[in-house]
């Protein structure tokens, strides 16, 4: 049984020019203590899909499609949303400076969604924000809940952050670049944080990221998405296995690696030349810029004529793993 | 020259010591002082690529703009072909400045948007004079043909340009008085992975052409791995080791560098959840209590390994002498591999 299941979740925005497809027909599901992350470049549609589900797109967005969690989303007046978000629904932001308020402290900023979707007393609110706190790794004896944001550093700022999202155990929490503003040795900590957390309370997550790195070592399941579809899908394992889309591939190409570039399925020696990165040529398309065809064609090195003219449907490749290509790679080639 | 030549040296950084004053917390007592460089010396050689990696905070953006002549050290210097950049009056240093050019980190707030990109990329000779105009437009063109851009795209502005493109911009405009030194501050974190590469690529095709030395600040291991031949590890305002590239990364001793190269999420699903109960909660109380000037190692709060000795005495960069017979085939290479640690790994690896 799902918890989420998103169903031709189209956002659109109406521009001088014509209208515009943010979001294009995305269908996934989640299950619950499942997690699912999110890959793709910047401007590729992954914060618009978080703030769909949250309902909080901006005015000049129009969604379209069903997203059930418990009842459709898209269709509940604000007033029914407001008992979802941060009660059920819980959201880490990317910036932790600009996502909490600069003049109340952290206490009463983890209490504040206690006592709206609880209805517990000032005192009962704090009592049990503190308890949170003290979770999240930041024990009061060391930090009182009076300090203000800016008296923190980013990691403990993102684990405030993470204690607003928690505070309320919901049943889906939505890490939006939870770790993109802090340090590789704060980033594993912040995940660490969250991957156990929410294994402890049996929570579902959706984690979005650009780091393919992040999503493999946290996530049980993971999409990939551009210019705002979803190119390929799957278990995270098989996913990295076999990766099937060209633009998955060309994605993962081009981090310059690692430990040993062979275990990536030699896919620098494949596609580069003498200790140059392997590239996707061209930049990310602009949403306006959109065919009717697959918006990967222009970069893609596989493209035929049915690519620019069509735009594929999901392919099954194995149980569970499919992409959007009409030409994916097959397993070891 | 008034300065007697030293050896010759492209870029050497001696002992830089760079404090900042921090507002006072009450007034009548003395104010705090932040030491972003505690003593960094390092070499560079003409035409080598030179890396910097350390978390956010540790000096690597100081250390950049006090070779750039942006900052003026306390004590120690920055010899640069000979020249101590801080001794020279502000006409010299501004014909100096030819020599040595840096790329910033966000190409969105390096470029002015009021300016063309003809403006931009030529400012850097303007500043020095002596070209005529039609010569001056001769080498924008050139510049931006060189960085994978059109002659034509000087009279277009910034931000008719995406990310990578304003990169390449930027590139173009530290690369037009020909420099032999460019300092480039993260030059791609603020860029999407798949132009990152395209911008790496373009970096390194130029040093092929023109044979210029980088000095090459990140905090992305991965790509200073893949950009330099010699790499430093920063720490709290100090070097904590540094070594030819290859051989740091492979037997990396500081436990700092270790647990900076542990850190980094690899794609790989089979790592995950390996480590992760141990590391959640430790570590992370005093992984952010305050760096002070304290007498001792600054890693002496978070290191795993550590002794009294380390809370008294700071190590400063030795020699690693590698005893074990992995150690001798790799000695040529790891004769510059210094580190600053009384437990490197090497001598605590039998446990």
């Amino acid at each position: 049984m799902n918890l989420l299941s998103v169903k031709n979740l189209t956002v659109h925005t109406e521009q001088p020019s014509g209208s515009i497809n943010i979001l294009d027909n995305l269908s996934f599901g989640l299950e619950p203590g499942k997690s699912l992350g999110v890959v793709g470049e910047s401007g590729c549609g992954k914060s618009m899909m978080a703030f769909s589900i949250m309902g909080l797109l901006p005015d000049n967005m129009i969604a379209s499609g069903e997203i059930q969690f418990g009842g459709d989303l898209l269709s509940l007046p604000e007033k029914e949303l407001c008992k979802i978000r941060g009660n059920r629904i819980g959201m880490v932001f990317q910036e932790p400076m600009t996502a909490l308020n600069p003049v109340l402290p952290i206490g009463f900023q983890v209490a504040e969604s206690l006592r709206l979707h609880k209805n517990l007393s000032r005192h009962q609110a704090q009592k049990q924000a503190s308890k949170v706190l003290d979770r999240v790794g930041l024990p009061s004896q060391n930090f009182s809940r009076s300090l203000y944001p800016h008296q923190l550093s980013g990691g403990q700022r993102q684990r405030v952050v993470i204690a607003i999202a928690m505070v309320c155990k919901p049943e889906l929490i939505i890490a939006d670049e939870p770790t993109t503003a802090l340090d590789v040795t704060i980033q594993e900590q912040i995940l660490a944080l969250i991957s156990e957390l929410v294994e402890e309370e049996n929570m579902a997550l959706i984690l979005i990221t650009h780091d393919l790195g992040v999503v493999a070592e946290n996530t049980d399941l993971m999409l990939v998405m551009y210019a705002g579809r979803i190119v390929e899908r799957g278990p995270t394992n098989k996913v990295f296995e076999n990766l099937a889309h060209p633009y998955t591939r060309g994605l993962f190409a081009s981090i310059p690696d690692s430990e040993n570039p062979e275990a990536v399925q030699g896919l620098q020696s494949e596609f580069s030349p003498k200790n140059r990165l392997s590239t996707i040529p061209g930049r990310v398309p602009e949403f306006w810029e959109l065919s009717k065809g697959c918006a990967f064609y222009g970069r893609c090195s596989r493209a035929q004529a049915k690519c620019s003219s069509e735009f594929p449907d999901e392919i099954r490749l194995t149980l569970g793993h499919s992409a959007a290509c009409f030409f994916p790679f097959e397993q070891n080639q | 020259m008034k300065q007697e030549k030293t050896a010759d040296s492209f870029l050497q950084i001696r002992n830089v010591v760079r404090e900042y004053i921090l507002p006072r917390k009450q007034l009548f007592t003395s104010a705090n002082r932040f030491r972003a460089l505690d003593g960094v010396s390092l070499t560079v050689n003409s035409g080598e690529s030179f890396g910097i990696v350390g978390e956010s905070g540790c000096g690597k953006s100081t250390l950049a703009r006090t070779v750039m002549a942006l900052e003026t050290p306390q004590s120690g210097e920055v010899c640069f072909q000979g020249q101590i950049l801080h001794l020279l009056k502000a006409e010299e240093l501004r014909r100096a400045r030819s020599g040595f050019q840096m790329i910033f980190q966000d190409p969105y707030g390096s470029l002015d948007p009021r300016q063309s990109v003809g403006q931009i990329v030529s400012e850097p000779l303007q500043l020095l004079g002596k070209l005529t105009p039609s010569r001056r437009q001769e080498q924008v063109a050139d510049a931006l043909e060189n960085v994978g851009l059109s002659p034509n795209d000087a009279a277009k502005f910034p931000h008719e340009f995406s990310g990578g493109q304003r990169q390449r911009i930027a590139i173009a405009r530290s690369l037009i008085t020909r420099p032999a030194l460019i300092v480039a501050d993260e030059p791609v974190s603020a860029l999407d992975v798949s132009v990152q590469a395209q911008v790496l690529n373009l970096m390194m095709d130029l040093r092929d052409r023109y044979g210029m030395a980088y000095l090459f600040i990140s905090h992305d291991l991965s790509i200073v791995r893949h950009m330099t031949t010699k790499v430093a590890v920063m720490y709290a305002g100090r070097i904590v080791e540094t070594g030819p590239t290859q051989v740091l990364f492979d037997h990396a001793q500081h436990p700092y560098t270790r647990a900076l190269l542990e850190s980094v999420p690899r794609p790989d699903p089979n790592r995950k959840k390996k480590k992760r109960k141990t590391l959640s909660m430790q570590n992370m109380l005093n992984s952010n209590l305050e760096i002070k000037r304290e007498i001792g190692c600054t890693y002496a709060l978070r290191c795993p390994l550590v002794e009294d000795k380390c809370r008294n005495i700071a190590p400063s960069l030795q020699n690693i002498n590698m005893d074990s017979k992995a150690g001798n085939e790799k000695n040529s290479l790891s004769f510059d591999h210094k580190v600053a640690c009384y437990k490197p790994f090497n001598t605590v690896v039998s446990i």
